[in-house]
Order: C-alpha cells, then structure tokens, then sequence
C-alpha cells in the first residue's frame, strides 16, 4: 500500500488539467498513487487523460455527480495510508509530498493542515490567505503538532478550524477518515467547510506543516466554478446547516470559543457569498440565511463577548449575521 | 519540530496580515550563538527552513543581512518554486549566492538539479563554501566571481570549456576583471559564458546587474526566473527567449513594480496589438499609425481595421506599411466604430490590446511604456495621460492638456519613477464618471474576455462610455503614467454632439448596464447612477428641441425603472431634481404613481421601451409624419 493517496477531481479542464498532474508526478517523493476521477467531462479532458501514462495513476470516470460526489467516489478507493486534495488547476512544489511525509513518519497525525501560495490576479505570489494563523499557531504550538491534551489546545484548535477550508491544504490518515465516516455533502458545492469542520474536529492528533505546499491560482483565463454568481451560492447555507448540525453533537459544542470559531468560519464565506451573488437572488439568499439561523439549535447563536474579542477579525462576522437576527426575531 | 515564519506581504494593495512581524529583523532565523553589536559582528550558526528542508548553517553575524537572507526566501524564492513545476534536473544559476540560503535548501529539494552560485564577496564566499561543504550537498558550484555584461580580456573559448567541465576552480582566472557591485574590481563572468550550462533556472539577487544578465543568457533555455530587482531591465527580456520564462521578480522597494509572468497553458502571444478603427481616414491614419510605432518595440503591432472606407484609406495604409510587419491591415464591411474594435480584437492574439481611433494621434513611447507598466505591475487596465489637439490653418496643431492636469485628485497619489518619467496608481472610482477615455488605456485581453466586456455593436454612440464603465468598474485601480500622452484630436463638428436621435442610445445603454449589473451582483451601483445622471443631462443640453420632450419622458421612465430595480435608497442620494431636463420630474412623478403598491424587484430592468431604442424613435417619426401628410 502506498504511503499517500493524491486525489484530483476534473470535470471539463482539457489541458489545464496538466497543471495537478504535472505537479503530482514531479513530485520528489514517489510512493505515492493518484486518483483522477472525470466526473462526467464532455470535452478534450478524456484525451488528456489517456496521454497519461504513469502506474501510479488510476483514473475513474462517472457521469457527472458533482465535485463532492466525485470525491466521495475516490474516496471509496483510496489505498494510500494518507489521503490528500488537489484541484485539477492548482500545484503543488516537488517538495510537497516529502514534507507530508516526513510529518507522518514524526507524528503518525490524523489530519495535517499545510500552508500555502495564493498566486493572485494579477499574478502576485504570495503566502495564501491564512498565513497569520500559521504565525499564531507556531507561536502557540512549536512542536508543529496537538492532542486534545496538549496545554494550548482550546486556543489551537479554534485556530485551526479558522485557517481556509479549502481541501489541498489538508492530508488526512485514512483509517481515521473511514472510521469516523466524514465525507463530502453530495450534490452541494462550498463542500470543504463541512469536511474541514468535521476532521478537524474528530481528529485526535493534528499535525502543522509550516512550509508550502500547494499554490492556489487565481486567473481570468480560468473563472471558478463558485466564483459565479447564479445560484450554486444557495449551497453554503446547505452546507453551513449540515456543518452546524453535526458539530452540535460533539462535545466540542460546548466549548463557546471553538464553536465561535466554527460559527464565525462558515458564516465568512455565507457573508461573501450573500455580498456578491446575483441581485436576481440576493433577497431569497437573505431570507433563506436567516430561516437557517432561526433552525440551528439556539447554542450557536449565543457568543459570549470575551468569545468574540478572542476571535478578533473573524468574530467580527458573528456580529453582523448572529445579533441582526436575533433583534429583528 | 520549530516552525518557521512567514513575513506577511507589504503591500498595501493587497488584504494582508500584520506587518508588524515584518520589522522584525530575527524572524524566522533561530540564532544559535550569540551576535555580538559590533561593527563586523561575527559569523553565526542558524538553522535555516526553506523548500521543505531543515539545514545548519553559517550566516553573516549582522542581523539584517540574515533577515534579508530570510525575507527573499520566504516572500520571492519559496513562493515561486510553489508556484512553478520544475523538470526533474536541469542546471540553475544562483548570481548573488551570498552565504547559500538559496542555493542549499534548493540543491537538497532538487537532487536532479546542478546550481552554479556566484559570489564576489570574499566573506560571503567563505561562508558558502563553508555550508557547501558542511551539507555535504554534491550539486553545487561555487565561483567567486560576479556575473555581468561583455569585457574586454579575458578568455571565451577557455571559460566555456571550464563550465563545460564543471571546473569551478579555474573559472577566476579566466574571467575579465571589471568593477564589482559591491566596490573595487574583480574577476567579471560574462552572462554569455553562461550559455555554454544551457541554464534552465535563474536566480538573480545581484542589484543593478539585471539588464546585462538577462541580455547575456538572452538566448538561454530559461524555465524559471526568480529574485529580488533593484532595476527594472526591459520585460521582453522575460517575455522572450527560448523556454517558458516563468518570472517571479519583485522590484526592491516597490510593492506595485513586480516582474511576473505566469506561463500559464492558455497564455496568448507576449505582445500590445493596438487596434485602429479606421473608417475613411486617408488624411489621418498616417500620423496615427506613426504615432503608435515611433520608439516602439516589435513587440507593439499596430492592427489597422478599415471598417469599409470608401476614401480608399485601405490602399493608403497597404502603400504605406506594405513592407512594415509591425503594421497589419484587416479590411471589414462597415459596421461602425464598435463593430471595428471588436473585430481587431477578435483576430487579435497578443496578451494586451488597445483600442484607438484613427483620426488621433498616439504620443511617442504611448504604448510601449504601457506595455511595460502592464507587465510590471500585472494591472488589468494601465493608462497615460492624454491631451486634446485642435487643428489650426495651416495645419499647425495646438496642444491642449486635459481637465486632468489641473485636477489635484490626479496628483495626489504617490508618485513612482518609472521608464523616462513617473507612475501613480489611481482608484478605479476616479476614473470611472469621468470622460470616456478608453483610447489612452492598455488592456489584459484575458481580463476583457474573462469579464464579458465588449463594445456594443448596434449602439452607434457611448460605445466608449460603456466599455468604459464596464472595465473600471471590475478593475480595482489603474497605475497610469504621466509623461506619455496621447492625443486626441478636436473636430468643429463632434460626432455625438449633433443632437439628434442618437442621444436615445444612451437611455438602452443604461437600461443594459442595469440589467447586467443586476445579473453581475455589482456592490455599488453608485458610479452606474452618477454616471447616469451625468450623461442624460449632457445629452439633454444639446439635443434638438423637437426631441427634448421625448427623451425627457424616457429619462424619467428609465430613472424610475432604475429605483424599482434597486431599490429607493440607491437612487435616494441623487433625486429627480439632479436631472436638468425640464418635465423630468413631473414624469417620474407620475410615473411613480402609476406603479405605486408594487413591490422593488430586478425584473424591473427587464422592462423596455420604444423611447430607448433610435431605431423605433426613427420609425415611429416617420409614421407620424406619414399619418400627417395622409390627414392633410
């Protein structure tokens, strides 16, 4: 069994499909094997994939089912020890899965959370979003890894819950993942919140590698599916439900400063997504995100003042979106 | 497991975290010895993280020099390496090595890979091969030398033959001796001689040597271009030459001057085509044409579309610029301005374009200065200034310079050196309800084409003022230079300013702007309605009396459209009375009553009007006057 599974989901990349692959071959450590799923592409994608000829590559192809449903079916026939996330047109550098590596063989860690590159619109290279909790977290944690037992873990892991969801910044050991049942919501995009929140709040042991290890891009030539205003953006109130459904039945519920911190992460991309979808939804997003607020268990919404101080710049959403309700209710 | 620490991006253009981290000169390095406060303070021992390994080190005892060390790795080297996917080997050049930060945690990532360093400095050498040798890394050269541009003496055939050999020993004593960066002399490498490692990889942090390298490995199979830049060398230097050019070189000092170049698999042909729409312009389009080619590269094509002139401007330009590659012809049925633009662009494919008219003239230097400035900064949108050209007997042309030069909001933002003159960066909302400009401006084709923006074929006027507010409204800032113009020539009898019908133009115009900033999910609809306010007066004031009424009416229905369509607060700041045209306010008014009880919606930009639309106005004056003559 290879030590690390690298899964890549592709649905009508064509060519630009090249940059995870090319980047998950040059990789400078090699046991490793990489799942393609071509969730149903219907241009020159299959061709590019039949150019590929390397034994650790297997490709599965399904009619089309959604990113979170075409990692789920990856997910099913993972091998590797580990498992990790690469979007079809991000990369990642030759170093990468060594990093990883190194950090599995040191601490045999559930869940890994590795910075990252944001290379920007106008083609600026620059350390990705959450680099800030990074410093905080090497500040807080210089051994690069936490137990629930560890001194500092009430503070880390609300951090932690707060660096970007997004799903190549995560490896996560198998055997835990399957035992604990976490997946993607199916049919819903802005699926990484509700895996992020659940692992991380699963996992026993939680691994920080501090050097970079995926570059996101942002290009013109290449729009996000999510960066469309129609109505795929109803799908963070879905997903944002669902994740505060099942973090309520942990203990960790309990605990106001992480579930500020779970609150404030998701409530972030419902607020981004309200702020620019379409006008022609924009008043049904509102309504359908207060119906959301009502429906959550009445815990969420209580945040303690020293909470929010604490959260600093991401407490400063549970303001906007918590307390407007609760006053018009 | 220590962690090292990111420095959080400077720029404040860009969303960043604490800057405070930044001043501190320690970061990230974990001194093991003491640094003592003098002057030449002593070597020290450092562990140092970069490229995803850990190395023992020794770094200069000064302070800075190691936090200089750490902050181009952990905002320029790592950064692009996690950018970039390397070949599995190659041969890097590491000019300006100082003590191996780069070069060590480099040759350890990439075993496959040979890195060349060089290093003038005797203390720093000392030091990289003092690492180099307590690594026990096998890759890597080191070369006391400084790399730059040709000198008399030395040896080519004899260097050559040496770096071919992997003999870094004997390369002192072939090369040239020459100033060195950091004072005196010493032995110089030509970047030529560079040629003979087929160098894949570059790592340039030598300040002030740029040009003269990057011209040197011209010809070099150059994958990838990383460092720190004291000086700005041409871009086509990056934009040209075997390999892919990846680039990643901040200028020091400057947050807005960064060398990049993304290679990206759908990258168009590095290149400016400045599209002239040309219809009947035979006493003009030299001097257009000349403009936009004098002191410009190659790298400026001048793509002229004779929109169906019936002066035979075609055989001019063919008689003119027949031999002139820079200058391409594209002949078209006549469609229109917008129709001429579009179609340049459409067989346009170089990665920036620009749209002028024929009958101006774009000053010297216009557009490759701007074409320098779109790449060193990576803006959507870069301009200059321009200036209005009246023509006078004689043929003598009086320069007027624009309502800008004397408009302190153009001038108060900082103002940076760049090409023959300066830079500002000015806010996109500046721009944006000012005269429609769009002909002194440089444009990413890939932003244009990304965001949908085109200029609108049918409607025959404020073809500009749309592509105008559609491009600032989605590009964040403009950098613009400030001592290139272009010019704009002045007619007694200006197009759009004969008063008739073409004024409604305007009102479908908005009506489309609305329905796609509805669609678009715009923040701010505030620039939209300013700018609405602005023209609809502007046409009103000289439009022909017999159509006044009608188009006071329209106005007023489009007005109200707008307010159901966005609710009252967005209109709220302006009110009816912002609107010059007479009756305006009555027809709101009314209006307003009419559709009183129901509710705000977008759908209400769908709704239209025969009012909006030139062609119906048209027709519907010629049915008048037929039912008038019928009835007489």
């Amino acid at each position: 069994m290879p030590k690390l599974t690298c899964i890549t989901t592709t649905f009508n990349d064509g060519p630009a499909l090249m940059t995870s692959v090319r980047a998950v071959l040059a990789q400078g450590f090699g046991d490793f094997e990489f799942l393609i799923v071509d969730d149903g592409s219907r241009d020159d994608t299959a061709s590019v994939l039949a150019g590929l000829d390397d034994p650790r590559i297997r490709v599965i192809r399904q009619a089309n089912d959604g990113l979170s449903g075409a990692r789920n079916k990856a997910l099913e026939q993972v091998r590797g020890d580990y498992v990790c996330f690469l979007d079809a047109d991000d990369c990642r550098p030759g170093w990468a899965f060594a990093a990883i590596a190194e950090t599995i063989d040191h601490d045999a860690p559930d869940v890994i959370l590795c910075r990252g590159v944001l290379s920007e619109l106008r083609g600026e290279l620059l350390p990705f979003y959450d680099a800030a909790r990074f410093d905080r977290i090497a500040e807080l944690c210089p051994e690069g890894s936490i137990t629930p037992a560890h001194a500092q873990a009430a503070r880390i892991r609300p951090l932690a819950q707060l660096i970007e969801p997004q799903s190549a910044n995560k490896v996560v050991r198998t055997a835990f993942l399957r035992a604990s049942g976490i997946g993607f919501p199916n049919t819903h995009f802005f699926e990484d919140i509700f895996f992020h929140t659940n692992i991380l709040a699963t996992a026993r042991r939680v691994s920080f590698v501090h050097t970079p290890c995926f570059t996101y891009f942002r290009r013109y030539g290449r729009p996000q599916i999510t960066a469309t205003a129609g109505d795929t953006r109803f799908d963070i109130i879905a997903v944002t439900r669902m994740t505060l459904q099942t973090f309520a039945l942990r203990p960790e519920f309990h605990d106001p400063l992480y579930r500020g911190a779970v609150l404030a992460s998701c409530l972030r991309i419902v607020e981004w997504c309200g702020n620019t979808i379409t006008h022609h939804h924009r008043f049904h997003f509102h309504q359908l995100v207060r119906a959301m607020l009502r429906m959550i268990d009445p815990l969420w919404l209580h945040v303690p003042e020293p909470v929010r101080a604490e959260l600093g710049e991401a407490g400063a959403v549970l303001a906007r979106h918590v307390e407007e309700p609760r006053r018009a209710g | 497991m220590p962690a090292d620490i990111d420095i959080p991006p400077t720029d404040p253009a860009e969303p960043g975290p604490d800057p405070a981290a930044a001043t501190d000169p320690e970061a990230g390095l974990e001194v093991e010895a003491e640094a003592r406060p003098e002057p030449d303070p002593e070597p020290v021992g450092i562990v140092l993280y970069g490229f995803g390994q850990r190395l023992e080190l020794t770094a200069p005892g000064d302070p800075a020099r190691r936090a200089e060390a750490e902050r181009r790795l952990r905002r320029i080297h790592e950064p692009a390496l996690c950018a970039w996917t390397l070949a599995p080997g190659g041969v890097a050049l590491d000019i300006g090595a100082g003590f191996g930060a780069f070069a060590l945690p480099f040759a350890r990532a990439f075993p496959g890979w040979t890195v060349w360093c060089f290093e003038p400095d005797p203390d720093l050498f000392a030091l990289l091969q003092a690492n180099i040798a307590a690594t026990g890394v096998g890759n890597v050269r080191a070369v006391p030398c400084a790399v730059g541009g040709p000198l008399p003496g030395g040896d080519p055939a004899a260097l050559a033959a040496a770096l071919e050999a992997g003999d870094a020993a004997a390369l002192p004593g072939l090369c040239p001796a020459g100033p060195l960066p950091g004072g005196g002399t010493g032995p110089v490498l030509p970047a030529e001689a560079l040629l003979a490692l087929a160098p894949r990889l570059l790592k340039l942090d030598a300040p002030g040597t740029e040009t003269e390298v990057l011209e040197g490995l011209a010809q070099a199979p150059l994958d990838h271009l990383l460092g720190e830049f004291a000086t700005l060398p041409p871009s086509r230097l990056v934009f040209r030459g075997p390999g892919l050019r990846q680039t990643w070189a901040p200028v020091a000092g400057s947050p807005l001057f960064r060398l990049r170049r993304s290679a990206d698999p759908g990258e168009r042909r590095p290149g400016l085509d400045v599209v002239v729409a040309m219809y009947n312009g035979r006493d003009w389009i030299e001097a257009c044409v000349d403009g936009i080619l004098e002191g410009a590269s190659d790298e400026v094509r001048a793509l002229v579309v004779d929109d169906g002139s019936t002066d035979g401007s075609a055989e001019v330009v063919r008689e003119l610029y027949g031999h002139d590659r820079r200058v391409v012809l594209l002949r078209k049925l006549n469609g229109g301005c917008a129709s001429a633009r579009n179609y340049g662009r459409l067989m346009s494919d170089a990665a920036h374009i620009a749209f002028v008219d024929a009958d101006d003239i774009p000053g010297p230097g216009l557009f490759s200065e701007l074409l320098e400035l779109a790449r060193y900064t990576g803006a959507e949108v870069v301009q200059g200034g321009f200036e209005l050209l009246h023509m006078e007997a004689g043929g003598r042309v009086r320069r007027v310079p624009s309502y800008e030069a004397s408009e302190p909001a153009f001038h108060s933002q900082p103002r940076r050196a760049f090409g023959s003159g300066g830079c500002r960066v000015l806010p996109a909302s500046l721009l944006i309800e000012g005269q429609p400009t769009i002909w002194r401006r440089v444009y990413r084709r890939d932003f244009l084409d990304n965001r949908d923006i085109w200029f609108p074929e049918h409607i025959r006027a404020f073809d500009d003022q749309i592509f105008q507010l559609l491009t600032l409204q989605h590009a964040r800032n403009v950098p613009m230079l400030d001592h290139v113009h272009y010019g704009y020539r002045q007619h007694p009898a200006q197009d759009i300013r004969q008063g008739d019908e073409r004024a409604f133009y305007s009102l479908e115009m908005f009506r489309l702007m609305l329905k796609r900033a509805l669609r678009e999910g715009w923040g701010d609809f505030a620039p939209l309605l300013r700018s609405y306010v602005n023209t609809v007066n502007w046409c009103w004031s000289g439009l022909r009396r017999d159509l006044q009424p009608r188009f006071a009416q329209a106005a007023a229905e489009l007005w109200v459209l707008m307010e159901k369509a966005l609710g009252a607060g967005a209109t709220r700041p302006f009110g009816d009375t912002a609107f010059a045209a007479h009756g305006f306010a009555h027809h709101a008014e009314r209006l307003r009553r009419d559709l009183a009880g129901l509710g705000d919606a977008y759908a209400w930009a769908s709704l239209d009007s025969a009012e909006m639309h030139v062609a119906a106005i048209r027709m519907s004056q010629r049915v008048t006057t037929r039912e008038g003559s019928g009835a007489a």
